[in-house]
Order: C-alpha cells, then structure tokens, then sequence
C-alpha cells in the first residue's frame, strides 16, 4: 500500500523550531526550517544529521517555508549555507520580502548583543547568498517543482505573505498549514482553502483548547481603555514586536484617531519597521478587503497619526501613545519607557502578547508592584495601569475544525502546540469528524497510509454502453456509483477494462455458453400446438415481448420454450431452457408455467 | 458655402412652419396640426440584403455577422417577420456549424419576441419544437430550449402552447449533456402549469436537484423557486432535496438550495420534521434556520451572504434557536471562560463596579470536560456573531441587517443583540458603522439599557462622524433607561458631547425633548442638581442663551409635562425661562405645563384655543383678500393689504406660506399698475425711464417666485400665476420694442411659445381664460405677420386697459424655503487661507416643501459682487420624514486671489428655475433665493515664500 511518512524535526508537541519532514510518493519535502528562540545551543536548529550527513541536496527534493516568522524559517541561512543544500526553495513574495529582515536583525543580535562566536553563526552574505536560492510563488499559483511535484500556496491570514501549501506528488498529497488565522483582523483576511480533499492535513493547534471571544469586544476594550487615559493625561506604553502585530494595532489605533479626531500624538519606534512598512505598502494584494477597497485614495499604512518616535519625546509632557519594541520589555527602548513612566498612575502599560517567564512584562503582568532592575540597581515603582490583551492571529479551536471542515482531509496531523492541548483536540476531530488524527513528537515518524488510486483505461463503447442513461430507467442520471460489466485485464503495466466478447477476442478464447434446462410436466388435452399457443398467450400478457413462429419453440430473449409430446395425451411436457445471464428471466417463466392453472 | 445655405434654408422652412402652427393653435380648439412623418429610411431592404447575404454565405464566418447584423437591426426595420423566420430556418436546416444554427435561434427568438404576434408565437414554437426533435447537437438542443422558454413566457401562459412544450422538454430533464437538461429543467420551472396539487413534475425536478452536473442540479433547484414565485406550492418532499443541495461541491447549487430551503420554510414554518440521527422532531422552520446558519460559516462569499440575508426574513423562528445565533462558548485551555459581554453583565447584576486593575479578571474559570465541549458548531450556534466578524462587509452588512430585523420582532433577542451592534460601531467600515447606528436606533424603542450597555454606546458620541452621532441621539431619544444614574449619565454625556461638538446642539435638543419626555420619574430628582437649585442660597439666573443649559431646560420642561410635582421644584427664573422657550423653540416645549395652565390662561386676555385661533388667522386672510378684491381699491388700500399679510406672515407660522403668496401677487398688481399707469407709457412710442424696466425686473423675479416657490396650488390659482407670467412677458416685450435697445426676436418668440403653451393647457384643463389672456389670443389672431413690433402694438392698450384680476386663495399653500444652520453669521473671525487656493466652509441646512432638489443650488457671493452657483452632490441630500424636505450637509468651496483684509463672501440656498433653451433672462435672473444670505469672513493670504 502507498503511505505518507511525517518526521518532525521541530514543533512536534511543541512551539518552535518547525520544521517537518514529508516523504510522499518517493520524494522528500521539507516544510519549513525554523529556529528555537527559547534555546541558545545546538538544539536551537533542526537536527539536520537526520536527514544525512553532510550535503542535503540528494536527499531532499524541496524546501517550502510558510512565512517569515523566525520560527518558521529562522535555521534557512544555516541548513542552506552551512550545512549545505542547493535545491528549490518556495516561498510567497511577501515572505521573500521580509524574512531577510528579520534574518538579518536576528543574526545581529545574536552575534553583536549576546556576542556569539561569529564562526558557529551565519553571516550576513550567508543570509544574501540563502535568499538567491529562494524561488518566490504567488496565491494559487500551482508550481512544477519537478515533473512530479506540484505545490500551490493558499492564502493563510496569519502574517502578511502567510500561506499554506498543498503538495501534490502523483495522486497523494499533502496540505501544511503553517500558522494561520480564520478571524479576519484590521490588515489580513481569514484563511481560505477550497476542498482539495487531501490525504493528510498537517495544521498547526497552537490554540487547540481555546474558543475565543468576538474580536471586535477585545478591540472595544482597548480603544476605551486607551483613550480613557489620554483623555485624563496619561502617556500610553504599548510593546510591541516589530512586525505583524504591531501594524494591526497601528491600523487599529490610526482608525480610532480619524474616527474620533483625536489630537494627542501616537509615535512608533523605528527601527527595522520602517523598512517592513514600506513592503506592507506594496502586498496591497496581501492583505484585506478594507485595504484592497481603500488603497487608491489612501494606503492604510500610511500613517496619518502615527509618527516616528524619538528618544527625546520620553520626556516630553501631556499625553501620548507610544509602541516600541521588544515585546516583553526584557531590553530596550521599551523597556527604558517603562522605568520613566512605570510610577505615575495615569499612565498606562498595554501588553498585546504572551510574555516569558523571568523577563519584566511577565513580573508586571502577574501584578508586581515593584521591579528591581540590576545594572545600574534601582528600584521602579509600578504604579501605571497594566492591561493584557490577547490579540494573537493564530487560529482558535473552532478555527482549526472549520478548516478541516473545508479542506475534507483523509487525516489529519497536528503539529506546533502543546502536547496536552493536542490530545484534546485529537480526540475531538476523531469524535466529530471521525477522521484519522496524528500528533507526532520531534523525531517520532508517522506512516500515513493511503488507498491507492489505479487507473484503467476503458473502451468508449463500453462506457457508452454501460453509463449511458436509459430513458425507461428513470434514475440512472441521479448521480451515484455505478455498475459497470467487464474484464478487467493487466497487461505489463497497462491496465484495461473490456468488454467480455472482445477480451475473448483479444485472448484467443471462445466462450463456453451455460444454460440452464427444465422440464414441467402440464394436463393440458388437446393437441400440442393448443398448448403452446395457450402457454404464449399466457406469457405474452405478462412479459409482452414473446416471440413464437410456427411450430417452433417460443423465444423470450435468450430463453427458450419448447413443448413436446403427443396431440393424445393429457400430459405434457414443456422444456425450458436459459443462460445463466438471463437467470432472472427464465426462472420466472418456469415459475409462471408451473403455475399457469392457478 | 453651400451648406450653409442649406441649413439657412431648413432654418427658414421649420421657422415658418413653427409659425403657422401656432396660428392655428391660437385659432381655437379646433386645432389642425402639421406633422411631419418621418419616412424610415429604406424599409426592410437592409434586412432583406442581410438575409441574401446569409444565404448565399459560404463559411460560417460570413454567415455569422450577417446573423450579427440581421440581430443589430431594429423591429421596425424587419417587416415580414414570418417569412424572414422561414428563411432563417431553411439557413438552420442547410447549415452544420453549430455556432451557426445556435445563433439563427437566438434571432428567430428575438424576431418573434420583438413582434409580438400571437400568431408567429404559435407557428415558431411548432417548426422550433419539430427541429427539437430531430436536434443531435446539445447546445443547439439547449438554445433551442431557452428560445421556446422564452416564447412559452412571451405567450403569457396560454396552455395550450405551454403544455406543448413542456412536454417537449419533460423527457430531455434527464438528457446527458447540461445544456440540454438545465434548459430543459429552466423551461419546466416557467412553463409548468401552477395546480394545487403536486405533480410529478415536481418529482422530476426534485431528483434532477441530484443530477450529475451541477448546472442542471443548480438549474433544476431555480426552476423549482420559480415555479413557487409563480404560486404553485411544493411540497414536503423537496425539502430533503433541498438540505442536500446545501452539501453541495458547487457554490451555485448551494446558494439555490439555500434560497429553496428559506422558501420552503416560509410557506409551511409549522410542519414538523425529524431531526437527524435522533427520533425527535422539530419545527420546519426551526431545522431550516439552523441549515441557513450553517451557511454563514461557508467557504463562499456569495453564500455566506445569501444566507446572511435569509436570515433576516425568517420572523417564524422560535426564541430558542433564535438566542443561540448570538450564543458562543468561550474557552481557554480547557477551562470555561466568559465573553466580555458577559462579564460586563454580572458587573452590573452584582451592583459594582470592577475596581481599578483588570488583569485577570478574565481568567478562565471552571475546568471543562473534555467531552462536553462540542467544536462543531451545530445548528444555530454562534450564527451572527461569525457574521459580524466576517471579512467581507456585504456578509457583515447582511448580517446585523437581519440581526435588526429580528430583534424588532424579538425584544429579548433585541437586548440580547444590543451588545453586538455597539461593537459593529468599531467596524472599519463607514457604511456597516451608520449601518449599525440604524440598526440601533431601530430597535431603539424595544429596549431597556443597561448601564454597562450605556457606557458603551456613550463612548460612541465621541466619534467624529456626525451621521453616526445624530444616529445615537435619535436612538437615545427612542430608548427607555433603567434609573436615575443611567439618566444622570446620559445627561453628562451628552452635555459633554454638545461641548465637543457644538454642531449637534438641535440634535441633541430634540434628544433632551425626547428624553425628558419618555422618563418623568427619572428626571424628577435630577431637577434641583440639574438646575443647580438650591434650598438656601438663590443662585445667579443662568443664561438662557446657552444651549448647554436650553439641553437641561428642555429635559425638564418635557418631564414636567408628565410629573405634575416637579413644578413645585422649579423657581421663577426657570418658569420664565419656559416661557420664552415656547416662543423660541415651539415644537420642543409642551404648549403649557401642568401648574402653569391657570397663569397662562390669566395672561392671555382672549380665552381661545389654538384652533379658534387659527381660524379667526385664516379668516382674516379672507377679508384682506375680499378688501384686495374690491372693485375700487385703490393703491393705498392695496398696500395696506400688503402691510397686513406681510405682519400676518411674521405671526402665524401655518398661514404664513398663504399670506406671502397673497402679499406677493398683490405686490404684482401693484407694480403692474404702476408702470402701466406712467406717464411715460401713456405717451406711447419713446422707451420709459430706467425706473419701468426696474420695475419689470422686480415683477420678472416676482412672478418666477410665485410660479417655483410655492407649491399646492389649485388649477385656477396656478392658472392666475401663469397667466400673470404671461403679461410680465408681455410688458417686457412692450418695453423692448419702443427701447429700441436691442432684437427683441428673441424676447417675441418666448413669448409666443409662452402664450401658446399656456393657451393649450389652460383649454385642455377646462379653465376659463383671464380677460387679458383672451383679449391677447384675439389680438394675436388678428395680426398677419407675428412680428415683436407688431405684437407690441396689439399688446401695449391690453396691458394699460385690463387691470390684474385680483387673487382668489383657497388652498393650503407651502413654500419652499430653507433654514442653514451652519455656517453661522461670522464677520467677527475670518476664515484664513492660501490665496488661490480653496478653502471647505461646511454647510448644514434643512429645505423643506421642495419638490425637485436637483435646481437646488449654492450661490457664493463674493465681495466684488461676482457670485458663484455650486451644484450639491446627490447624495449630501437626506431625505427627512416631512414629505419634500430634506436634510444638506455639503461643503461650499471658497476661492479667490489675495485680498489686503478680510471681507465677506455671501453663502445662500437657491433655486435655479432655469428654463432649457430660454434665452430671454440672464442666468442670475432665474435664481429665488430660498433664505437670507450668510456672510462668513474669509481671508485669502498671499503665499509665503518660505513654505514652498
């Protein structure tokens, strides 16, 4: 039987690292080549001594990577230039746009702050050198990897360029979904994916256990929130990540000022945005119905409200709104604001995202009242208001059924989640859907296997014959499964569905005919010919198609009716004789002789 | 040069022949008429190449554009319809190429169809339905279908034909090819005859709704809801046809069998069906609800609305499955969670108030089982809260339109809903946010608010747009609230909001109006804070000039008017205040409140009610206007006349339309007689001073505002009108000519095509004419070449001989007129901005009586007296709910090169009366104004070097 063998490399039962590896009809296909952020050694890149030592090129056929988050195509530099692979690489345009960005900043980073030996790190060239490999897709473009390969992108909603990939290798295929949102928010539209009806669905379950609210609540919330406390004085801090989430919130935000025309000043900190904001400016395709409809008057991310932010406005009084980065106030700009701003209590504090433990928003966030900074030794008061909101564009339980739901999968695995939070919605897709579910740990192969396909070719004239609507037969175009009679011959590797008589021909081989024969004894007086009229008239009023010359024998299709014995006798005997096509037929005849006095 | 000539003589002959129709028309009734049949340029000749073309083509290109050219020609260029019919059949006989014979029946439809013969209808039908028969092609099969469908509709049902054809068609329902079989199946959803009884063509139809190809399955699911728009009921069983179709692979087939579902549920809601995979049975209408909810989560944008839509119109559904569109489960992590409208809801029931942090409060609550949480959205479940979030705004339009739609008819699900349409404000769509306001204000009147619910929707009189605020007022108007606080509240949101936006203050009065009058307990202990009164000390009296404080007055006068304790709160300054409140804003204030009615009867020497009161205005009119009429009245009487209806105008706002109708037609007469009875007029030949042709200037803009500005007059006074009209033009005519100033041709000719038209109509109509208008078609007749100056001659002893008939005024008048609220009367701060450049001066005004907005227009007036018409948009006119008024909020573009101070440009409502092809006046002549000028200083600087 043909099979589908899944390895996760990474982000089986777990966040990060994703990198799954798919063998499907004799090719292998790598889906995304991510880095841990949590990790700072070896285990922060793929174990790519799996797949081979040393070259990868023969052994891998394809790398797709979904989009540019770190975690989904931050180890591409290293497996490609480091460890060595040459083949295809696919990706969205926007995705090509933006992950050397973000490549670049993370590379920088790691080798300048946390001061990494640059031998074990790629470099920037390593990051150039990586992107020219790259072979950039379009939304529903289908893709000739080779002559057996063929992927096509749908769009994914999670990040701007965020798609999901469905691979097709002969008649098994493959749909990974990377991360994706079914929500649509303020800049990206929900995921869309029409029924390919796959062999396995491999979709990310970050939320598997959550059922979120109605977004538009949440955005209440915070538009309240904050213009609650511009409107007392207060200075408003949001950290934020620099891509994806942040130009939703400004698109929120720079809305909510037009809308109600307001003039305190909202500032973003520069950085490697300004150069992603100017490619936001140009997947106008990308992005949602608003933005698409809009952009000829007014590109949405041109800012309006929003302007850069320097250090100097720190200090500045009266109101404001400021995002800076990073996210989690660990390091930074943001992370300086908040030691200025943290003890006055009209201010206000916005976190958008989830925080790690031990970093400053995680403390503030649990509720500490103080937080002791080492390096110079201060203590800050925290006297600002702290608000969390979730505004995370992943898909939430009711998201990811909804997409097995109109993608019709054979199975379905799940990756990038919590291996409890899997359990839970693995039984539920096999309860409710029952379908086949898989949750692979990293290394863990899962084998898929699939009903094999077999295509026979078929005469015309056999089909005609067969599938041909008949007019008596009412039902016959109501569209069901069908019966059709043949004989099926394999020869080498063709094979073929004939019609009986000309598989006969073709073979050399005469047909041996059965027939069925049977005597029922009639009193009947009179003389012979008496009986087979009466016998006719009788057969002719129930089937209607008898057909009888002369003396001879009645003829009802294939079966054949004979009367013998004598003009004197009482007793008669009539012979009825079929083939076993026409069973049907001729036991009803002897049936209906037997009894004809009845 | 010879075309030139041409022309000058075609000019000449159409001059003359204009000419001796209108002295036959002035002549009488018995009017003989000239008129020129335009021969059609050469009959059917065109066709007929075009058949001989096609016939003798060789390819089939060269038959197609024959066919293309033969289908571009008009009905009337095709004469012998039958024959060319038979001909285009042989052509579809002889020739093989399908594209062909495809297009020769579309033209044999469109022929007969376009002649409309019953005859050709019958006969076409017969050789169409023969060829069917022998037809092997399917999509000529398939054309041939649609061209009989087309004319079994075009026959009206005539049964015979119709039962011809479905005959035709019934056994080709299951042909193989879906051109054949979806036309066969569109064919049997027209053509079937509508019996009570269920036939099995209805059984066909519904297993066609399973065929193989989707187009015939979509096919067969429309001719099924045809065949119910055309009365014919179907029955039960196509119900689980129609469920199935919502399975479908295709868009298509889904979003028909939606519609079949919603259709079958409408007609019998109560019949009960089984639900699935359980032996308990549910309401048709409830099982199919749950079908179309289903359908908001589609793949397809198309469906999704469709069902959206559907949604709306399914009154019959029960309460139960109703609320669970609205219902979603949250959860975190296994653990049950709460929505933010939930949380805000038990805030409010436990009676306080979140203190300070809020982190956490949502945590999730109670762990839930595994197996009692159901993914699968099953039924209703959540149905408008995935249409409102959907990505694409026609969806979330549809959606909160439904959603209001029910909630009307549900008042639990209205409050349920409330929640959702606030959040809709925050849509990022203009049109879902006024949408959502709508919506609101809908349901307005079927709620009791919350103050949780409060809070949120005040936060929205914040936003900018003032559509969406002026929604909220209405709504807020509408609503009950629940106590005081939430009153208090409202209030102080309001007043916020006045202070904000000082453009909403008439909104927001109406609002207070509203407020006050809808919740007399509640206010009544908000009064002495309201006020500010206190037990002791007597506070400064406020200003009454303040709208902020008019808000407070108008709150509680109308509460007043249904609390009769609260007069005893209220002190002098306050019941003064009233008072001139009544006079100032007298639809907003209760004509007399409940402790006041003694004092106000004591005041007001004559006892009468307001309808007495009225009467003995309207009476008065009459006597003015019998006093007008007298035969001797002379000059001085007629202004006394004049002076009365002007002042009555000013009194009475009902008669006020009336009295200056009055007061205008006899400032006409008065002007009338003026110039007739100069001396200068008298003397006959010289042009009169300068001050005749001002006078006729007056009477021209006089008489424009008597014809375009008042509407409701009866057929004689809109006679009067006209025939006034007629001798202004006339006079104007007379001055021309002995001015010698310039060609009065022109002026002549107006006047002619005037005189006739109004002569015709006035005949027509069974007027009697005025003795000037009957004396003028007299002299008119007379005369033997109608020139001006000869018309003048005839005209000029009419005029001075024939007085103005005076008025006769019965019917109740309106005027058109127009209130601008914004931009106000502003010298005092000039507008600044670049010379050269424009400047945007919004305006906000109201027109009321109306009847054709399109000649409304803005006239600028700038300092040096060049003026500027700007046309509105369309779409800057709302309607009102007064028939013929409407709401303008526009902007006024300002322009103009440097001034060295700032001056006043002139912002007014007109109404262009222009007529088309009328050269007589000058464009400024045809404007009325319809209210004062503003004047708003502006100041256009000089360019600063250093900015560009």
């Amino acid at each position: 039987m043909p099979e589908i063998k899944v390895t996760p490399l990474g982000a089986g039962q777990d966040v990060g690292r994703s990198c799954i590896l798919v063998s499907i009809g004799g090719k292998n296909i790598m889906l995304d080549c991510g880095m841990h952020m949590g990790h700072n050694d070896e285990r922060r890149f793929p174990d790519f001594s799996y797949i081979a030592d040393g070259s990868l090129t023969e052994h891998l056929d394809c790398v797709i990577i979904s989009h540019f988050h770190l975690d989904h195509c931050g180890a591409l530099p290293f497996m490609t230039e480091m460890v060595g692979y040459s083949g295809p690489i696919y990706m969205t345009y926007p995705t090509k746009a933006i992950a050397p960005i973000l490549l670049e900043d993370m590379r920088k980073v790691a080798v300048e702050r946390k001061g990494e030996s640059s031998t074990s790190f790629f470099t920037s060239q390593m990051v150039k050198e990586c992107m020219k490999k790259v072979t950039a897709v379009n939304l529903h473009q289908t893709v000739q990897v080779d002559s057996e390969i063929e992927i096509k992108a749908y769009y994914a909603g999670h990040v701007l360029g965020a798609a999901m990939f469905h691979v097709r290798v002969g008649d098994q295929s493959v749909v990974y979904t990377g991360d994706y949102n079914m929500t649509p928010d303020r800049h990206l539209g929900a995921a869309w994916i029409d029924k390919c009806c796959p062999d396995l669905l491999i979709t990310e379950s970050t939320y598997a256990t959550t059922i979120r609210d109605s977004k538009r609540c949440r955005e209440r919330d915070i538009l309240k929130k904050v213009h609650e406390c511009v409107e007392r004085g207060g200075k408003v801090l949001i950290p934020v990540f620099a891509l994806g989430r942040a130009q939703e919130l400004c698109i929120l935000l720079e809305s909510y000022w037009e809308r109600t025309n307001l003039k305190v000043p909202v500032y973003f900190s520069l950085g490697l945005t300004e150069k992603a904001n100017n490619y936001y400016k140009m997947f106008i395709t990308w992005t949602n119905q608003k933005i698409k409809k809009t952009f000829v008057e007014r590109n949405m991310f041109e800012f309006k409200h929003i302007k850069p932010f320097d250090k100097s406005y720190m200090e500045n009084p009266g109101p404001m709104v400021v995002f800076a980065s990073p996210g989690m106030l660990h390091a930074g700009l943001s992370l300086n604001i908040f030691k200025r701003w943290a003890p006055d209590e009209k201010n206000m504090l916005i976190m958008p995202g989830y925080c790690v433990v031990g970093t400053v928003g995680h403390k503030v966030l649990n509720g500490a009242k103080k937080v002791e900074f080492e390096n110079p030794r201060t203590v800050v008061d925290v006297r600002m208001a702290v608000e969390y909101m979730s505004f995370s564009a992943h898909a939430d339980a009711k998201g990811i059924m909804q997409l097995i739901q109109y993608c019709q999968p054979k199975n379905v695995m799940l990756v990038h989640g919590d291996a409890e939070k899997m359990v839970f919605l693995k039984s539920k897709i096999q309860q409710e859907l029952s379908l086949d579910c898989f949750n692979p740990a990293n290394g863990e192969t899962c084998t898929i296997v699939t009903k094999p396909t077999i295509a026979a070719d078929v005469s015309l004239s056999l089909l005609k014959r067969d599938l041909q609507p008949v007019a008596e037969i009412g039902d016959l175009r109501v569209k069901r499964r069908k019966l059709l009679h043949g004989v099926l011959m394999v020869k080498g590797n063709k094979v073929r569905v004939l019609d009986s008589d000309a598989a006969c021909a073709e073979l050399g081989v005469t047909r041996h005919e059965i027939r069925f024969t049977s005597t029922v004894t009639l009193e009947d007086p009179g003389p012979v010919s008496r009986t087979i009229d009466k016998l006719h008239t009788h057969l002719q009023k129930r089937l209607g198609i008898t057909q009888h010359l002369g003396d001879g024998p009645i003829n009802i299709g294939s079966v054949l009716l004979q009367v013998s014995g004598s003009d004197q006798e009482d007793l008669k005997e009539a012979i009825v004789s079929w083939t076993y096509q026409d069973d049907a037929l001729g036991s009803y005849i002897l049936n209906s002789i037997k009894n004809i006095d009845r | 040069m010879a075309a030139v000539l041409k022309k000058r003589a075609l000019a000449e002959y159409s001059h003359s022949q204009t000419v001796t129709a209108d002295q036959e028309s002035a002549a009488g009734p018995s009017v003989k008429k000239v008129r020129l049949t335009r021969r059609s340029e050469q009959p059917s000749t065109q066709a007929e190449g075009y058949l001989q073309i096609l016939q003798r083509a060789k390819t089939s290109r060269e038959s197609l554009q024959a066919l293309t050219s033969l289908a571009e020609l008009s009905p009337a260029q095709v004469e012998d319809v039958g024959g060319v019919v038979r001909r285009l059949l042989e052509v579809f006989s002889r020739d093989q190429e399908t594209a062909v014979r495809c297009a020769v029946l579309r033209l044999v439809q469109q022929l007969v169809s376009a002649a409309g013969e019953r005859a050709h209808l019958a006969s076409a039908a017969d050789e169409l339905t023969a060829l069917l028969e022998r037809e092997t092609s399917s999509s000529v099969a398939g054309q041939c279908l649609s061209a009989l469908s087309e004319l079994g509709a075009l026959s009206g049902g005539e049964a015979r034909l119709s039962a011809r054809l479905v005959a035709a068609a019934r056994p080709r329902l299951s042909h193989a090819s879906h051109q054949v079989a979806a036309r066969a199946a569109a064919l049997l959803g027209r053509l079937l005859p509508v019996s009570p009884q269920p036939t099995d063509d209805l059984t066909q139809l519904g297993e066609a709704t399973r065929a193989q190809d989707p187009r015939v399955r979509c096919a067969a699911l429309q001719a099924l809801l045809t065949l119910h728009g055309r009365g014919l009921s179907l029955g039960g069983p196509l119900y689980a046809d129609a469920v199935a179709a919502l399975r479908d692979d295709y868009e298509s087939v889904r979003e028909a069998g939606l519609q079949l579902v919603h259709v079958l549920a409408q007609t019998a809601p109560e019949r009960l069906v089984p639900l699935a995979e359980s032996d308990q049975t549910v309401r048709l209408v409830d099982d199919a609800f749950g079908h179309i909810c289903n359908a908001i989560n589609d793949l397809s944008v198309r469906v999704r609305v469709r069902a959206a839509t559907l949604l709306g119109s399914m009154t019959a559904v029960s309460t139960k499955f109703l609320e669970q569109t609205l219902d979603k489960k949250l959860m975190s992590n296994m653990r049950r969670k709460r929505s933010g409208h939930e949380r805000l809801r038990t805030l409010v029931v436990r009676g306080e108030w979140s203190s300070g942090k809020k982190w956490g409060d949502d945590a999730p609550k109670e762990q839930l089982q595994a197996d009692t949480v159901s993914l699968m959205s099953s039924g209703a479940c959540g149905a408008f809260v995935h249409g409102l979030e959907d990505e694409f705004l026609e969806v979330r339009s549809a959606a909160l339109e439904s959603m209001t739609e029910l909630a009307t008819l549900h008042p639990h699900f209205a409050e349920m809903s409330l929640d959702f349409i606030v959040d809709m404000f925050n849509d990022e769509i203009a049109e879902v946010r006024l949408r959502a306001v709508d919506s609101l204000s809908r349901i307005g009147q079927m709620i009791t608010l919350r103050e949780d619910q409060l809070d949120e929707i005040l936060a929205v009189l914040e936003v900018y747009s003032i559509d969406t605020r002026e929604g909220l007022h209405r709504m807020l108007g509408d609503c009950r609230l629940g106590n005081t606080d939430s009153l208090k509240l409202c209030v102080e949101k309001l007043l916020k909001n006045l202070k904000r936006y000082p453009q909403d203050k008439r909104s927001l009065w109406r609002c207070f109006q509203r407020m006050g009058a809808a919740h007399p307990d509640l206010v009544l202990p908000l009064v002495p804070s309201l006020l500010h009164i206190h037990p002791y000390f007597q506070l400064p009296e406020q200003d009454v000039q303040d709208p902020a404080y008019v808000c407070i007055l108008l709150l509680v006068m109308n509460a007043a008017a249904g609390s009769p304790t609260m007069m005893a709160l209220l002190d002098d300054n306050t019941r003064r205040h009233f008072l001139y409140l009544r006079d100032t804003l007298p639809g907003m204030v209760p004509d007399r409140l409940p402790g006041q009615a003694a004092a106000a009867a004591a005041a007001a020497p004559s006892p009468s009610t307001p309808a007495a009161a009225r009467d003995n205005a309207a009476e008065f009119l009459q006597s003015v206007l019998r006093r007008a009429a007298e035969p001797g009245a002379g000059r001085a009487a007629l202004e006394q006349c004049r002076r009365d209806l002007d002042r009555l105008a000013q009194i009475d706002s009902a008669l006020s339309a009336r009295a200056q109708f009055a007061s205008t037609y006899i400032h006409c007469q008065l002007l009338m007689a003026q110039v007739t009875g100069d001396a200068s007029w008298r003397a006959g030949t010289a042009a009169g001073p300068a001050r005749l042709q001002t006078s006729a200037d007056t009477l021209t803009a006089l008489t424009l505002r008597l014809q375009h500005r008042f509407s409701g007059l009866e057929a004689d006074e809109w006679a009067a009108v006209r025939q006034l009209r007629l001798r202004l033009l006339a006079l104007r005519l007379v001055l021309q000519v002995r001015g010698r100033t310039g060609s009065a041709l022109a002026l002549g000719e107006h006047f002619l095509e005037q005189a006739q038209q109004l002569e015709r109509h006035l005949v027509d109509g069974g007027q009697p004419l005025d003795a000037f208008t009957e004396a003028l078609v007299r002299g008119l007749e007379a005369l033997e070449e109608r020139k001006a100056g000869a018309m003048a001659r005839v005209l000029a002893p009419l005029l001075t001989d024939i007085p103005v008939p005076p008025l006769r005024l019965r019917s109740p008048l309106t005027q058109a007129e127009a209130v601008i609220f914004e931009p106000r009367q502003e010298t005092e701060h000039p507008q600044k901005f670049t010379a050269g450049l424009v400047l945007g001066i919004p305006l906000d005004c109201e027109l009321r009586h109306v009847s054709d907005v399109s000649q409304v227009r803005l006239r600028v007036q700038y300092p040096d007296q060049r003026a500027q018409l700007v046309l509105p948009r369309a779409t800057d006119f709302r309607p009102l709910d007064e028939p013929a008024s409407y709401r303008l909020r526009t902007t006024v573009l300002v322009s103009h090169q440097v001034w060295s101070e700032d001056g006043e440009v002139e912002i007014s409502v007109v109404l262009d009366v222009k007529e088309p092809g009328c050269k007589v006046l000058r464009q400024e002549d045809w404007l009325i104004a319809l209210c004062d000028a503003v004047r708003v200083a502006v100041q256009p600087r000089a360019v600063r070097r250093n900015v560009i």
